[in-house]
């Protein structure tokens, strides 16, 4: 991972990589990402060539004169993208964030669904049934 | 520092966060143990502020629980339930019970605990016992000599007004203790 530093060293944005559930369902994907402290104003889902990304800086709450005592968040911004596959419609992605979690919803072409093929059912007096 | 060491010294051991548990893999196996949330701590006036990160939890199943000076927050991260022919494609996150302790550095108010929940993130605020903040006591200082009132020599002294005022402040003290002595 990179970070982007300043000349005196100080560290600008360092990217977080959020922790991420992938499901395939029949009609769709849904990707589940942890960005505990993302704010919904803020969050980025960008798709471009099939790519799809997300972008969401980190928003902590210290304020002046508190006394930092214990600091186990990370800080910086969560990043990640996801390489969408020919049978991703574009068309169908929703995002929706639900208490510091961003579920994306990648609808399936109709090409990539499953389809229930009918059964023709052929029975002649052919006596093969009896 | 002090209050510092003691909340060091007390979470020295977590290791688990939600995403980067070595149990992952073979949870089917045994039961897990508790998640760990990450969490920073923030000494603010007289109040302890937390910041727990907890994604994803059900903010009915949100528990926080103080007892003398030890806080428990517990919590419950559902998992997804998968239905026929759903399967995951990848697999980072984890479920289960959350749970975190934490020695207090001082009692606290019981019932002026607040906690919010909000995008994944549970800000509890502890306010230390009123009973037990510092004080400051005045000091009554009890002089047989209790200095003359100046006030005559602050009005016409108009070139250091501020200066002048504060001395003249001390003198309503003086007097008083001369309407004590009367």
């Amino acid at each position: 991972m990179t970070t982007a530093t300043t000349a005196n060293g100080t560290a600008l944005i360092r990217p977080i990589r959020p922790a991420a559930d992938i499901i395939e369902r029949a009609a769709d994907w849904v990707v589940a990402m942890d960005v505990p402290g993302a704010d919904v104003q803020q969050l980025d889902v960008v798709l471009e060539n099939n790519e799809l990304r997300v972008a969401a800086p980190l928003r902590l709450h210290e304020q002046e004169g508190d006394r930092q005592v214990q600091r186990e968040r990370p800080r910086g911004i969560y990043l990640r993208s996801f390489r969408l596959g020919e049978e991703a419609d574009p068309n169908g992605i929703d995002a929706e964030l639900r208490h510091g979690v961003l579920v994306l919803t990648v609808r399936k072409g109709v090409e990539a669904r499953p389809r229930r093929i009918p059964v023709r059912h052929v029975e002649r007096g052919d006596g093969s049934n009896e | 520092m002090y209050l510092h060491n003691l909340l060091r010294q007390l979470d020295e051991d977590w290791t688990q966060r939600f995403s980067d548990s070595p149990m992952f893999e073979s949870r089917g196996a045994f039961q897990a143990a508790p998640l760990k949330p990450a969490m920073d701590v923030v000494a603010r006036g007289e109040e302890l502020v937390l910041f727990v990160e907890l994604p994803g939890v059900e903010p009915d199943s949100l528990d926080v629980e103080v007892v003398d000076e030890t806080m428990t927050l517990r919590a419950r991260r559902a998992e997804p339930t998968l239905n026929d022919g759903e399967r995951y494609l990848r697999r980072e996150r984890r479920g289960g019970d959350v749970m975190r302790a934490l020695q207090l550095p001082f009692r606290v108010e019981a019932d002026q605990i607040e906690a919010h929940y909000r995008n994944g993130i549970l800000e509890v605020r502890l306010p230390r016992r009123v009973a037990d903040r510092p004080r400051r006591i005045n000091v009554r200082v009890s002089e047989g000599d209790a200095p003359q009132p100046r006030e005559a020599i602050t009005e016409t002294n108009d070139a250091t007004v501020t200066g002048e005022g504060e001395t003249g402040n001390g003198n309503g003290n003086g007097n008083g203790n001369r309407n004590g002595n009367r």
